[in-house]
């Protein structure tokens, strides 16, 4: 750690960080890996890419300081560059992966249950895609990180109450894209 | 654990289905104080819509969460953090709250030469007017300034305040000691017997 820096701290880690330290990259990556992989495996499913997607999210929020407001934002700012990828790389699998493909391991159900679980997953996670940001980060922070509302709020600063709100907001939506889309491909079945 | 205190106030009243849907995640996830639990429950059972929001929340929340996988790695930090660095460029742009790069040779530097610089503009600008209220540059001669034109300087000085006027006063006993060095300085110059010269010059011709 280069002198006058807080050991520990977010600001004196993000900033020797930043520089190439290996301590304090070390440091950050013991906080902040198993979250922003954990938000990386729900999307993709594959531990592989999770762990490509967290490491490139690491690169991209240490390489380009000078867009982040303050060090203090560097959790949710890595959360967010983390997502993102993670739900490019979402759209390319569900191009390229087929669904029975994918890394996951089954939990006593029978194979047709299973897919059918994973299928109901991947259109969830596709709808999240699709929300407004705000409410995006919420339902990521809360659904998949398990974050309580109150550390929701922090990250995102806002208050605790427009995160449930918003995550309030963000469950109906999708219920009701949810249900657009299934009716949608229940005509298109039966239009074949 | 959810705060209580505003579900207390008006009892069951305070439970509606706006207040009741927003903390239902905290419900599901045992975040709730006890009193507030129970009184959600008894909204539950009799509203429809909250029922329903609850299946539609639940399932979603397990279906995103369906089949958890351990990230604990005790190898994998080390490693991660070694890719990471050595993909770390150190000489990008830096954010504009690092107060660090100000202390780095090459900005404390530039600071010393805008320094200097801005010391001799200062400096220059002062001497290029030695005479404050009037538009004569350092570089003319000087042999009296009058700041104010004679017209209006019984007006002026009449509507001045004593500070003005003294400000004004100074400035011109300035000049006239400027003025009287100048002329000792000239004097000076002289020797004696150019000035006899002078004086017999004057005094032929004069006699002359």
């Amino acid at each position: 750690m280069r002198a006058g820096v807080k050991e520990g701290t977010e600001y004196g880690l993000v900033q020797a960080a930043s520089h190439g330290d290996r301590h304090a990259i070390r440091v950050l990556v013991e906080r902040y890996r198993k979250e922003v992989m954990r938000l990386c495996y729900r999307y993709t499913r594959d531990m592989d890419e999770a762990e490509d997607i967290t490491q490139q999210a690491f690169i991209k929020a240490l390489n380009s300081l000078e867009s982040l407001r303050s060090p203090a934002s560097f959790r949710p700012w890595l959360l967010r560059i983390a997502s993102n990828s993670a739900r490019n790389r979402l759209k390319t699998m569900a191009r390229e992966v087929p669904l029975e493909s994918s890394d996951i391991t089954g939990k006593g159900s029978s194979p047709q249950e299973e897919l059918m679980a994973r299928e109901k997953q991947r259109e969830l996670l596709n709808a999240i895609t699709s929300l407004p940001p705000k409410q995006r980060d919420v339902v990521e922070l809360r659904a998949i990180l398990e974050l309580p509302f109150r550390d929701v709020a922090k990250t995102l600063d806002i208050s605790e109450n427009s995160a449930k709100v918003n995550y309030h907001l963000a469950i109906k939506r999708l219920g009701s894209m949810l249900v657009k889309a299934r009716a949608k491909k229940k005509n298109q079945g039966q239009g074949e | 654990m959810k705060d209580t205190k505003d579900l207390e106030k008006g009892g069951d009243d305070v439970l509606t289905c706006d207040n009741v849907q927003p903390i239902l995640s905290e419900y599901l996830a045992g975040e709730l104080f006890e009193d507030v639990r129970i009184n959600v429950e008894s909204h539950l059972s009799g509203c429809r819509d909250c029922a329903d929001f609850l299946e539609t929340l639940k399932t979603f929340e397990e279906t995103l969460r369906m089949d958890r996988v351990s990230f604990e790695s005790s190898g994998l930090d080390a490693k991660l953090a070694e890719k990471i660095a050595a993909h770390v460029r150190t000489q990008g742009k830096k954010a504009h709250w690092f107060p660090h790069s100000l202390f780095r040779p090459a900005p404390v530097a530039g600071l010393v030469v805008l320094a200097a610089a801005v010391l001799l503009l200062v400096v220059l600008s002062h001497k290029e007017q030695p005479y404050p209220g009037t538009n004569v540059p350092a570089n003319q001669e000087v042999i009296a300034v009058d700041v104010i034109p004679d017209n209006l300087e019984s007006q002026v000085l009449y509507e001045m305040d004593d500070d003005q006027v003294k400000a004004i006063l100074a400035v011109l006993e300035q000049e006239e000691k400027k003025l009287s060095s100048q002329l000792v300085d000239e004097f000076q110059e002289y020797d004696s017997g150019s000035l006899f010269n002078l004086g017999l010059d004057f005094e032929q011709g004069h006699a002359g």
